[in-house]
C-alpha cells in the first residue's frame, strides 16, 4: 500500500496552566493521502485549531506542548526535525489558511508583497518570474485585475476578497497540503460558497491535499471525503461524508446533525442537552456522558476508544461497539 | 454606458498611478507639497540646514566678540537682533547656535531611536526573559531624572559635544524602547505574525518586515517630539558644565543668559526661543507627513 502523505498517530497536546496540566488534545489520529480532503468537525474548544496548529508546530509555547504521540510528513516526523528545516516546510509543504481575513493580513504590506514573501523564501525565481506568478496565483484564486492589484494595500479589500488573497498566500508555493481552519466562517453564505468552490478547484488542478476545519457540517460535506469528528481533544467518530450523513454512529454526532436547520424540519431545532465540560470537569469516564441519551453505567467508568464498526467507519461510544 | 466605462477606467487608472509606481520618497514630497503649510516648514526646515551649514557666511559678526561700548543694543540695521550684556551680536550668535542645537537636536534623538527601538522590539517580540532583563534596565534608566544623568555622565566623561550625546541618548532611548515593546507586544498577537511564521518567515525577517513597519509611524511622531526636548535639554546641560562652553553659543545657552538680562535686552531670548519654535514645529510637520505615508490609510 502507498504510504500516507501525512500521518497522525496518538497525537497528545497538553497546556501547563495554573489550574495543572489540561489535555486539550486527547490520542488523536487520522492519516491523510495525496489530494484528498478531510474535514475535521467540532465544537469550539474541541481541539480541532490546536491539532491543525500542531501540524505546522505552531503550538502557542511556552504553556503548551505534544506530549504524545508523532507528526509524520511523508515519513519523517515533524517533532524530531531541527528549526532551519520546519521553516522550509512550513509554506512550502504545509500551509495554512487562517480564519480571521481581517487581521491575518499585513495592514502596512502590499497584498502583492505578503503573497511574494513565500516565494522568496521557498523559490529560487527571478524577480519578474516571481512577479508573474504572484499575479498567477491572484488570477486564479479570482481577484479581478491581478496586476493592478498586486500595490493594494489590505485596508482596500473586502472580507471575502481578504480571505482569497490568504488562499494565495498560502498556495504560491504549491504546498502538498493546505490546512485552512475555518477559511469561511468570517464570511457570509454567498462569498462562502465561492471560497469553497475555489478549494475544490485548486484540488482538482494541483492535486492538493486539503484539511478544513469548521464547526460547520454543511461545509465539510460540500468538499470533504471523510469527517472526522471532534469532541473534548478527543475523534469520537470517523467515517466517509456519505456514511456519516445516512448512519451517524456516535450519539453525538447524531445529535450535530439534528442540530442543523433543514426545510423538512420546520418545529423547534433540536439541541443537544447539557455543556461542553471544562477541562477540569472531565473525569474518568466518557465525556458526553452527561449530554448523551444512550448512556450506560460502564459510560461513567472509563473512556471508550474509537473501534472501526464498519471498513472506514469508526466510533468511540460503548453503546455502538457493544452492539456490534 | 461605453462612456461610463472609460470614466472609470481612467478613474482606476489614476489611483493605480498614485499608489505603485512611485517611491516612498516621491509619496512624501506630495504630501509635503499638497499641504501650503506643510510645504512652508518644509522650506524653514531646509533654510535652517542651509544656515547651520554657511553659518561662516551668513553671521555678519563673530559670535564671540565681545565689547563694552555695545552692551544691551536694542535691533538695528548693523546688529539686526540687537547685542547682549557683553555686545555680542545676537543674530550672529544664534547663526553659529543652530550648527550644535540642530545636530545635537536630530543626532542624539535618532540614535536614541535606533538603540531604544531595537531593544524593544526584540524584547516585546521574543518576550521572557529576554524582555524581563530588557524591561528591568528600561525601568532603572527610566527612574533616573535626565538632569540626574547628565551629572553622572560629566563626572565620570569630559565635557564636550559627544558626552552631551551620550546622556541625551541614555535619557531618550528607554522611552522609545518603551514605546516600540508596548506596539510590539499587540502586533504579536495580531493573526497575520502567525499567518508569517506559518509561511516558513524566519523571527529576524518578521521583526523587520512585519513589525518594524507597522511600529515605524508612532515612532517618527515621538522622534520628533523628542528633537524639541532635546533642543532644550541642551540648554541646561550646558549649564551644568556638561556640553556647549562658553562663550561658544548654541540656542539654549543663548536663552539660559539672555534670561539674566531679559530687562536690560530682551532680544537673545526672543530671537533663539523663535528660532527653537521654528525649528521644532517644522520637524514636527514634517514628521507628520512621513507617518502619514508610513501608514497606507492615512495615504489619499
Amino acid at each position: 500500500m502507498k504510504p500516507y502523505l501525512l500521518s497522525v498517530k496518538n497525537l497528545s497536546i497538553d497546556f501547563d496552566t495554573s489550574d495543572g496540566i489540561i489535555r486539550v488534545v486527547d490520542g488523536v489520529e487520522f492519516n491523510l493521502n495525496a489530494g484528498e480532503c478531510i474535514g475535521i468537525v467540532g465544537e469550539s474548544g474541541s481541539g480541532k485549531s490546536m491539532t491543525s496548529l500542531a501540524l505546522l508546530r505552531l503550538i502557542p509555547g511556552p504553556h503548551g506542548k505534544i506530549s504524545t504521540g508523532s507528526i509524520e510528513l511523508d515519513g519523517k516526523d515533524i517533532n524530531q526535525i531541527p528549526v532551519q528545516e520546519m521553516r522550509s516546510i512550513r509554506g512550502k509543504e504545509i500551509a495554512m489558511v487562517f480564519q480571521e481575513p481581517m487581521s491575518s493580513l499585513n495592514p502596512v504590506m502590499t497584498i502583492g508583497d505578503q503573497i511574494e514573501e513565500a516565494l522568496l523564501l521557498h523559490e529560487t525565481l527571478e524577480k519578474t518570474a516571481r512577479k508573474q506568478r504572484v499575479i498567477e496565483i491572484l488570477r486564479l484564486v479570482g481577484i479581478p485585475n491581478p496586476t493592478e492589484r498586486l500595490g493594494s494595500y489590505p485596508h482596500e479589500f473586502s472580507g471575502g476578497m481578504r480571505q482569497r488573497v490568504m488562499i494565495a498566500m498560502a498556495l504560491s508555493c504549491n504546498p502538498k497540503i493546505l490546512v485552512a481552519d475555518e477559511p469561511t466562517t468570517a464570511l457570509d453564505v454567498t462569498i462562502q460558497a465561492q471560497v469553497l468552490d475555489l478549494l475544490k478547484k485548486l484540488r482538482k488542478e494541483f492535486n492538493t491535499a486539503i484539511i478544513l476545519i469548521s464547526h460547520d457540517f454543511g461545509v465539510i460535506s460540500d468538499i470533504a471525503d471523510r469527517v472526522f469528528v471532534m469532541y473534548c481533544g478527543r475523534i469520537v467518530e470517523t467515517a466517509t461524508i456519505d456514511t456519516i450523513f445516512s448512519s451517524p454512529a456516535h450519539p453525538y454526532t447524531e445529535g450535530l446533525l439534528k442540530s442543523i436547520p433543514s426545510k423538512n424540519n420546520l418545529g423547534r431545532l433540536y439541541q443537544i442537552p447539557g455543556q461542553v465540560p471544562s477541562p477540569s470537569e472531565r473525569g474518568k469516564g466518557c465525556d458526553f456522558f452527561d449530554r448523551c441519551t444512550k448512556q450506560m453505567t460502564k459510560c461513567s467508568q472509563s473512556k471508550p476508544h474509537l473501534e472501526t464498526i464498519n471498513g472506514t467507519h469508526a466510533v468511540a461510544c460503548f453503546a455502538i461497539n457493544n452492539q456490534a | 454606458m461605453s462612456t461610463i466605462n472609460k470614466n472609470q477606467g481612467g478613474l482606476i487608472d489614476k489611483s493605480k498611478k498614485n499608489k505603485k509606481d512611485i517611491s516612498l520618497i516621491q509619496q512624501l514630497w506630495r504630501n509635503i507639497a499638497d499641504d501650503r503649510l506643510t510645504l512652508f516648514f518644509f522650506f524653514v526646515l531646509l533654510a535652517v540646514i542651509v544656515i547651520s551649514i554657511l553659518a561662516r557666511f551668513i553671521a555678519p559678526f563673530s559670535p564671540v566678540d565681545q565689547s563694552l561700548l555695545r552692551i544691551n543694543e536694542g535691533p538695528s540695521a548693523t546688529y539686526l537682533l540687537g547685542t547682549d550684556q557683553y555686545g555680542r551680536d545676537v543674530y550672529s550668535r544664534i547663526v553659529f547656535g543652530s550648527r550644535t542645537s540642530l545636530i545635537l537636536g536630530v543626532l542624539s534623538p535618532v540614535l536614541a531611536a535606533i538603540i531604544g527601538v531595537t531593544v524593544g522590539l526584540v524584547g516585546g517580540y521574543f518576550g521572557g526573559w529576554i524582555d524581563r532583563i530588557a524591561g528591568r534596565i528600561i525601568d532603572i534608566l527610566l527612574a533616573f531624572p535626565a538632569l540626574l544623568l547628565g551629572i553622572l555622565v560629566a563626572a565620570v566623561l569630559s565635557s564636550g559635544f559627544w558626552s552631551m550625546v551620550a546622556v541625551l541618548v541614555i535619557a531618550f532611548a528607554p522611552r522609545f524602547a518603551r514605546i516600540a515593546r508596548a506596539s510590539t507586544l499587540s502586533l504579536r498577537s495580531e493573526p497575520f505574525i502567525d499567518a508569517a511564521i506559518a509561511a516558513g518567515v524566519s523571527h529576524f525577517q518578521i521583526i523587520l518586515r512585519h513589525i518594524l513597519p507597522n511600529v515605524a509611524g508612532s515612532i517618527v511622531v515621538v522622534l520628533t517630539l523628542w528633537i524639541a526636548t532635546a533642543i532644550r535639554l541642551e540648554a541646561t546641560l550646558s549649564f551644568l558644565g556638561l556640553g556647549t562652553q562658553p562663550p561658544e553659543p548654541s540656542w539654549g545657552n543663548i536663552i539660559r543668559d539672555g534670561l539674566h538680562n531679559m530687562t536690560a535686552s530682551p532680544w537673545p531670548v526672543i530671537g533663539a526661543g523663535f528660532a527653537i519654535s521654528l525649528t521644532v514645529l517644522a520637524f514636527n510637520m514634517i514628521g507628520d507627513s512621513i507617518r502619514d505615508v508610513l501608514d497606507p490609510e492615512a495615504r489619499v
